[in-house]
């Protein structure tokens, strides 16, 4: 029997200043469904999008090869693939196909011939990536392109801004994507910006050899979805205010702050932190958070679970003695540090490396009673570190321990 | 049949503009001269379309210069065929965001018509600027893998798969691009059907 989602919502502390305003930190705790049976399985649309410039060329090609082979042997009949190569050209290997035993080892033919060429058109072998899974959508099924690059997009659309629109009007539009950046020299902001807008995974590969693992955990959990495109729905009252930590991507309208959580494996447990702003007036009325998940089954099937936190207005000195609920702080500031950590990284590549420092510094003083004491001392490290200016391998590295941290991945 | 012809006013009632912004539209060139009969100026049919298309042109924070430039290349028909087109891409309009109401098959490939119309007009940069450096430069060869030369005219090589290529000089490439994109991404897609 499949279990039911799990959605809690919790908070600091239970109260707000009354006739003032106060800050609090509300965690929202999502559980996906356990998976049914063993051979079940949502049908995957996949595209898979492989940079195959010039400096692709020697092992990391190979092992491209070998880790697109290794996601043809992982799927069944009731998938489709489908093989885009670019450099500045865009090539379709394979168009999208269901994977019968015949196109598997057409496919397998096709992988093969990958060669490499020239300069990086990562916009184009990316929307034709999306394009092949577009055309042959697959209405209650995971439709992903999976792009795969060691290069800056110097080709085409170049924009990461605008890539990452394109990223979330796809995932809109029902189609995610999963980025896999290996070497040192592609853009790793740009790369999780697109999983990030994308609904889908960013991915750090250090070396040539790990890319086939990595495609097997990206796989492994694409292949034990149990709930698909979750949505948070934030309905705060007027007066107050909503901040989404850890980057997820979200945005505002009349009916709340809409969260958007992508695609979630078996069992797997996400913590959303939110800073709640709220002015209350003197009514002495408790402020009522209520918020609303929804996300599709196994069987395209609508969860949909509404949860709510009550805050009692008191006096500030009330506020000030309400005991704080500490283990779930020390569960935030993991976040909330990793989220400066993240954006320290980007002043430390824009050059602006003082400011860079003193950033992450500070938040990590002001988190620091509640942070472990080795989280202390690695932050206070990478903030020395990008007052010196960083290598790239160390950018890269700490940028991505970050993400997994913040969108609580494993490592 | 007879063509329906409106008072200013009942032509801002249907189309939901002032009668303001439409004499506004006039003294621009964005909308022709109406009929003058006696007192009044009549409209006919041809102006609805035309004023939906310069609303959804503007919704695009279009300059007013640009929407006429567009307008000029159009005839009534194709002004009534766009006005009711949901992707607009191709009018040239790069800064076009392609209509919330496109699905996802739509979506791209107007984002990807956009993104190759940016190429073939850096290329056409490109050449501009290779050609007039070679007038500079005597005993220039040339080399170049995508242009064959041929008595001063200059001839663009696409592959359309291997083994099969397209040749188009610049002239008619940099005239007709439009059409010939088409031309070009109809060609890919029966080609790669075959396989």
């Amino acid at each position: 029997m499949a279990t039911e989602m799990v959605f809690e919502l919790n908070t600091d502390k239970s109260v707000v200043v009354e006739n003032g305003s106060s800050q609090r930190v509300v965690e929202l705790r999502i559980k996906a469904p356990l998976k049914e049976s063993v051979g079940t399985k949502i049908p995957l649309n996949l595209a898979l999008v492989i940079d195959r410039s010039g400096s692709m060329n020697g092992v990391k090609l190979d092992f491209a090869r070998r880790a697109a082979l290794h996601v043809i042997d992982l799927l069944d009949e009731s998938d489709r693939l489908a093989l885009v190569a670019y450099d500045d050209e865009v090539n379709r290997i394979f168009p999208s196909v269901r994977l019968t035993p015949e196109n598997r080892a057409d496919l397998r033919k096709a992988v093969q011939g990958i060669t490499s060429g020239g300069s990086t058109n990562l916009s184009g072998g990316w929307l034709t990536g999306c394009q092949e899974i577009a055309e042959t959508q697959v209405e209650n099924g995971l439709n992903r392109a999976l792009l795969l690059t060691d290069g800056l997009a110097n080709v085409g659309i170049v924009d990461p801004v605008e890539l990452g629109y394109h990223a979330s009007q796809l995932m809109e539009r029902g189609i995610s994507t999963t980025t896999l950046g290996i070497g040192m020299d592609f853009d790793h902001f740009l790369l999780e910006n697109m999983a990030d807008k994308g609904g889908g995974n960013y991915y750090f590969i250090e070396d040539a050899p790990s890319i086939t693992a990595i495609f097997q955990k990206e796989l492994s959990e694409l292949l034990d979805i149990t709930a698909r495109a979750v949505e948070i729905v934030v309905r705060n009252p007027s007066g107050t205010r909503v901040q989404v930590c850890g980057g997820w991507q979200s945005r505002v309208d009349d009916s709340g702050t809409h969260i958007q959580l992508g695609d979630l494996a078996s069992a797997q447990e996400k913590r959303v932190y939110l800073r709640f702003d709220v002015s209350a007036d003197a009514s002495g009325k408790p402020v009522v958070l209520p918020v609303l998940v929804r996300a599709r089954g196994e069987q395209d099937q609508l969860f949909e679970s509404t949860a709510g936190l009550e805050f009692a207005c008191v006096s500030n000195t009330e506020e000030a003695d309400a005991s704080v609920d500490e283990a779930l702080m020390q569960r935030f500031v993991v976040i909330d540090t990793a989220d400066a950590a993240h954006e320290a990284l980007i002043m430390e590549r824009e050059g602006r490396r003082s400011q860079a420092r003193d950033l992450l510094r500070r938040r990590t003083q002001v988190n620091s009673p509640y942070l472990s004491r080795n989280d202390v001392s690695s932050y206070e490290a990478l903030s020395q570190r990008m007052e010196h200016g960083m290598d790239e391998f160390d950018r890269k590295s700490s940028h991505y321990n970050g993400n997994l941290r913040r969108r609580m991945r494993e490592q | 049949m007879q063509e329906e012809q409106y008072q200013i006013s009942e032509l801002a009632n249907i189309t939901g503009h002032t009668v303001r912004t439409i004499r506004y539209y006039m003294d621009e060139g964005l909308l022709p001269q109406p009929v003058i009969q006696g007192r009044y100026a009549y409209f006919g049919d041809s102006y609805i379309p035309r004023l939906k298309l310069i609303q959804r042109l503007k919704d695009a924070y279009l300059p007013l210069r640009e929407i006429r430039r567009i307008l000029d290349s159009l005839n009534d028909e194709q002004i009534k065929d766009y006005a009711e087109k949901d992707d607009l891409s191709e009018l040239g309009v790069s800064a076009l965001i392609p209509p919330a109401t496109l699905g996802a098959v739509g979506y791209i490939e107007s984002v990807l018509k956009n993104q190759n119309r940016e190429r073939i007009r850096e290329s056409q940069n490109r050449q501009s600027f290779l050609s007039s450096k070679s007038n500079a430069v005597t005993n220039d060869s040339g080399r170049s893998s995508n242009r064959l030369e041929k008595e001063g005219t200059q001839w663009r090589r696409i592959e359309l798969r291997k083994g099969i290529e397209l040749h188009i000089d610049e002239r008619t490439m940099s005239m007709e691009g439009d059409k010939l994109l088409s031309i070009i991404e109809h060609f890919k897609r029966v080609l790669r059907s075959e396989l």
